[in-house]
């Protein structure tokens, strides 16, 4: 029967399971945080795409109160989803509050019903959760940053070299 | 009880992938790795591949349903034009992660057949898992700074 004392019991005995909890639960949210992010640039774009597309229907077909139907449908389902994602953030979220949780308890013998585990945990899961963030944000910027460099200067590097052409 | 042929599948077909990677892995491992470091030098031709491929599917869509219905034909390309950015958008906020995976993936098949009988103990896996995630991370910033020096000059650089 797996309850609460099962999983303390598992992890007080084998310290293994818990590094590796923390280390999937840390590239899971890695990878999560960044392709939950497009989902929603998709979404938005299907949003925007699906309402040019109802609006050219009522364009050449003219309007009925089905559109109407279609368009509330639409939006809904994009809302659904779009919170959705935010859901998403929230199981990350909870995944670091029990990692923490678990390291508080196992290993400081902190009290489950104590107050202060749980401001403690809590407050070290918002940092967590930020610095993932920050990372992914660092990341991704970096390649597209240093692309952008090289092209300015591949663009300054031809503007000398074609004044150099002109002035010979 | 009748379960859906995806359902029935799948098992198979994703032990026939893992057996298909495990099989050459090094050779698989190399492979992938090495479309990763591709993926970070010629990053700067994301947008213009990106447009092309777009192009193919949108010429695709419109060759299929040119002889049909001209009106949907002229739907279909205006929302797929307003559709393109945010895909754009999704696409290249997804790079570098994908590139990191490649990594992971690859350096997994390469370590894999030679270490697969010493992981027998939880502690043993995730220090596999963390080596190979920081290695792969560290080999992205390795490859960005490779980047740097060949295609910056030296008093570019910040």
């Amino acid at each position: 029967m797996i309850n609460l004392n099962f999983i303390l019991e598992l992890f007080k005995n084998n310290f293994g399971a818990l590094i590796l909890l923390i280390a999937l639960s840390i590239i899971i949210s890695f990878e999560v945080m960044v392709y939950v992010e497009s989902i929603r640039y998709i979404l938005v774009g299907v949003l925007l795409s699906g309402l040019v597309f109802l609006g050219l229907g009522i364009l050449f077909y003219g309007y009925t109160s089905s559109y109407l139907y279609a368009i509330l449908a639409l939006f809904v389902a994009v809302i659904f989803l779009f919170l959705g994602t935010y859901v998403i953030f929230l199981i990350i979220f909870l995944l670091y509050l029990f990692d923490i949780l678990i390291i508080e308890i196992v290993y400081f013998s902190a009290s489950i019903y104590s107050i202060w585990t749980w401001v403690i945990a809590i407050a070290v899961a918002i940092v967590m959760y930020f610095i993932i963030k920050q990372l992914n944000k660092i990341l991704n910027k970096k390649l597209f940053l240093l692309d952008s460099e090289i092209k300015k200067n591949e663009k300054r590097d031809s503007h000398v070299r074609n004044r150099n052409k002109s002035e010979n | 009880m009748s379960t859906s042929w995806l359902g029935s599948h799948l098992p198979s077909i994703i032990t026939y992938l893992i057996n298909f990677l495990l099989e050459k892995s090094t050779f698989y491992g190399i492979v992938i790795i090495i479309i990763g470091i591709l993926m970070i030098m010629f990053s700067k031709y994301f947008k213009p591949l990106f447009f092309l491929f777009y192009i193919l599917f949108m010429m695709a869509i419109l060759g299929y349903y040119f002889s049909l219905v001209s009106k949907l034909l002229i739907a279909i390309f205006i929302s797929l034009l307003v559709f393109m950015p945010f895909l754009y958008l999704a696409f290249k906020n997804g790079y570098s992660m994908t590139v990191i995976n490649l990594f992971m993936l690859g350096y997994f098949l390469l370590i894999f057949p030679a270490i697969k009988y010493y992981l027998n103990s939880y502690l043993l896996i995730s220090t596999f898992i963390v080596v190979i995630f920081i290695s792969s991370i560290i080999t992205f910033y390795m490859f960005l700074l490779i980047k740097r020096k060949l295609f910056l000059p030296e008093g570019e650089r910040i």
